[in-house]
């Protein structure tokens, strides 16, 4: 008898084969009977038993159940144990201390991050291989790496490499897989950290598969910064696979253990990356896209379960695992249900628009501020879920603070209308005392103050650049000054300007220039004299220009004049043949 | 003819044609699972067969020739695919499993504390005399027909079904959730999905002249 090993199970031939072939059709009627009900063969009825079973639901055991001693939602009984949510704040408070540590330890107590730096992002952008990592606009694109310092620091250099006899690199493989596995452990602990911090969890393949730069033809990363706080979208779940269709989920973790994830994976995941590409090759793909990369294995649910079960069995001597936390989470939330019950997600303009809210997500409420699949709606319902579960483990309420800023608006609006349908009119002595004040946080007042306040500095620097310029020039009158042609064309420069036309590929020979400061600027960069470049807006956000010699600057900058206030007054170093960054 | 070829490969329920999971793509703890409850149910068969005495009231049914010489066949032959001794497998303390132990998805039992213990199974070449016995008793478990004069009214006659309704009961006699039914249906089902296989296989074997393409 022929035994079935798993390569003979493997090698399935297609059905479309299959069934033109007569040689099959007469292999086939010897097993026929077997799957056909009629002749109630095993098959068959394993596929009813199973259809019966399927559908059974009240009788189902593997589900947890926990107990509460109390109604407060703050504590829960597991194992014949009770856990405290204090217990949960006291633990991420440590582990964030000791995470910190551990990671200036292994970042050589260099690369730090400010905690109110900014952080460029593209939610929208959907080019291959681009995370908020490689941002060029965030500060730490320009900074050299921490594989670039091991490479320049002679101890550190000594330490995990040397070179051969081409003077080539060679790392050293038992220092550089211990960095590499302190590395791996510390976005494990920064990632357990996250699971505990950001509300309910999915599941482990969720998690897993998250990714933290696009993938080219693929998915779209899960990993974002919006409104100061790093936040994770869900899109692969477990109804993925019969609707066809993501479901987007906002998880955002506690702001500060964002800012851990932020640090590690901006210095720490580049040399990770680099030493699994040495080391670990098959590997070097997972470690560039997900957002939890495996060290000498892709990472399995398990492994996940594991480190909880280490987390929760030490410190509080409970048995967890994945589908346990969730469980235990989803408990946390039904005891606090008056907390996170969201009256309705239905849309207004939905419902004026005529139509439904699934059709209205697909089609009508696309947002480029967001990722795909997200609106301002749904972030919000998800984000402030998020926001109440950090109070509730005993935190600030920063990130909603920092979803909310910039919406006083609104609220005031809304607290206007809830006025009048109260019976008060707007202006009206007295309003309802059971409506709410509106509440401004100073980030409000600040958004306001920049809304009211920036036009008209825009119109005072435009004002002061006018009166320098008259000063400079005290013949022509200010309103003609803002505008003023730093040289007048002459003929010869007009055919060197069509041969670079040419040479640039601009096919049309009658190109022309697009207004007066285009031409302005051109022959300036074409004299090869210093001038000095003003570009700004105005109070009608129509851009104004002023090409001005840099001769009458200087003048104005020896004279002292008071009109001469922008930056650059040391030592200008601009020049269109040898511009430097910070002039630029 | 279609039809009965397309239930090879995928379950009858075309709405579930989107969970199918091929069988290559079973991977190897599910195998190992499926292993599991297939060797269960082939030691209630032998226990039911050969531990009839007469005078006990043990639960006996009867059993159809092809499964009994099977069964048989198997018994005889097992002195011979004992394996030489070797240092004992660290097992399992099966007080220290609990359901916790399942991945969220319920379908992996994973242990912990013992994984680091478990070490690769050397091919033994005693496989090679017990690995057809067996194969022959899993396919007569499920090639079993109704008996001639079967009355239909009669809710169970296969030694299959008869398991799986026997592997529902727990200690105290209560049945299992159903959740836990439909995990040995699966693993049942995949038993008998890859025996029709190899049935297949084999009938495609015995006409090695014919022309197999297209």
């Amino acid at each position: 008898m022929k035994i079935p090993t798993k390569t003979d199970q493997c090698k399935f031939i297609p059905f479309q084969v299959l069934s033109l072939s007569s040689t099959f059709f007469s292999a086939v009627a010897t097993i026929q009977k077997y799957f056909q009900e009629e002749f109630q063969a095993v098959l068959p009825q394993l596929y009813l038993y199973h259809r019966a079973f399927a559908g059974i639901y009240s009788a189902d055991q593997h589900f947890y159940k926990f107990s509460a001693p109390d109604w407060r939602g703050d504590s829960l009984f597991i194992d014949s144990k009770i856990l405290r949510l204090q217990h949960l704040h006291d633990f991420v408070e440590t582990e964030i201390q000791d995470v910190t540590a551990e990671m200036d330890r292994l970042l050589f107590y260099r690369f730090r991050l400010d905690e109110d730096c900014v952080i460029h992002d593209d939610p929208s952008q959907r080019m291959g291989s681009y995370g908020f990592v490689d941002d060029p606009n965030n500060a730490w694109a320009s900074e050299p790496g921490v594989l670039q310092h091991i490479l320049e620091t002679p101890d550190l250099f000594d330490r995990f490499a040397y070179r051969n006899e081409q003077l080539q690199v060679v790392w050293k493989p038992s220092p550089c897989l211990s960095y590499s596995k302190q590395i791996f452990d510390l976005m494990m602990r920064i990632f357990i950290l996250i699971l505990i911090t950001f509300g309910c969890p999915g599941r482990g393949t969720e998690l897993l598969s998250m990714l933290l730069r696009n993938v080219s033809a693929g998915s779209i990363r899960n990993i974002f910064v919006m409104f100061g706080c790093i936040f994770l979208r869900g899109s692969y779940n477990k109804t993925s696979s019969f609707t066809n269709a993501d479901k987007p989920i906002v998880r955002i973790p506690l702001p500060e253990v964002g800012l851990l994830l932020v640090r590690m994976l901006v210095y720490l995941r580049p040399v990770f990356c680099d030493f699994q590409r040495v080391f670990h090759p098959d590997l070097y793909h997972d470690a560039m896209h997900l957002l939890l990369p495996g060290f000498d294995r892709p990472l399995e649910t398990r492994d996940i379960s594991s480190a909880l079960s280490s987390l929760f069995g030490d410190q509080w001597g409970i048995h967890m695992n994945l589908a346990r936390f969730r469980q235990m989470t989803s408990f946390i939330f039904e005891c606090n249900s008056e907390l996170f019950h969201i009256e309705s997600t239905a849309s207004s303009a939905a419902k004026q628009l005529g139509h439904g809210d699934e059709v209205h997500h697909a089609n009508y409420s696309g947002d480029e501020r967001f990722p795909s699949g997200l609106n301002d709606t749904l972030f919000r319902d998800n984000a402030i879920t998020s926001a109440k579960y950090h109070r509730l483990i005993g935190f600030e309420l920063r990130l909603l603070e920092l979803i909310q800023q910039g919406r006083c608006r609104q609220r005031q609006i809304l607290s206007e209308v809830e006025s009048v349908m109260r019976g008060h009119a707007i202006g009206a002595p007295g309003p309802a005392p059971s409506a709410a004040p509106p509440t401004f946080t100073a980030a409000d007042v600040a958004a306001e103050l920049h809304h009211l306040l920036l036009p008209s500095i825009h119109q005072d620097v435009a004002q002061g650049v006018a009166s320098l310029a008259y000063h400079t020039n005290p013949t022509q009158r200010p309103n003609e000054v803002i505008i003023r042609s730093a040289a007048p064309l002459h003929i010869s420069l007009v055919a060197s300007f069509r041969m670079f036309l040419q040479l640039s590929g601009v096919a049309d020979p009658l190109s022309t220039f697009s207004g007066e400061v285009q031409r302005d600027a051109l022959v300036v960069m074409a004299r090869k004299q210093r001038h000095l470049v003003y570009v700004g807006p105005t109070c009608a956000y129509v851009c104004r220009y002023l090409v001005e010699s840099y001769s009458l600057y200087s003048q104005a900058v020896e004279n002292r004049h008071p009109a001469c206030f922008f930056p650059g007054r040391r030592t200008p170093s601009w020049s269109p043949y040898g511009s430097s960054p910070s002039a630029r | 003819m279609h039809i009965i070829i397309h239930a090879i490969y995928q379950p009858p329920f075309r709405h579930q044609q989107q969970w199918v999971r091929h069988h290559e793509s079973v991977d190897s703890p599910s195998l190992q699972k499926y292993a599991r409850v297939l060797s269960k149910c082939i030691a209630f068969a032998l226990n039911i067969h050969f531990k009839r005495q007469p005078g006990h009231h043990h639960y006996k049914f009867p059993f159809p020739p092809s499964i009994a010489t099977a069964l048989q066949n198997l018994k005889d032959n097992y002195h011979r695919a004992v394996p030489p001794p070797s240092d004992p497998e660290p097992t399992v303390d099966a007080a220290e499993l609990d359901p916790a132990d399942y991945d969220d998805e319920g379908e992996h039992y994973v242990v912990y504390k013992h994984r680091r213990k478990k070490q690769a199974r050397a091919f033994a070449p005693a496989s090679l005399v017990i690995q057809p016995l067996l194969s022959a008793v899993i396919e007569s478990l499920f090639k079993e027909l109704p008996p001639e004069g079967y009355d239909k009214k009669t809710p169970f006659f296969s030694l299959v079904v008869r398991f799986l309704i026997i592997s529902c009961l727990t200690e105290k006699g209560d049945f299992c959730s159903s959740t836990m039914a439909t995990q040995t249906i699966a693993a049942l089902t995949f038993g008998g999905r890859v025996t029709m296989h190899n049935l297949l296989l084999r009938a495609l074997d015995e006409n090695p002249n014919e022309d197999r393409s297209v």
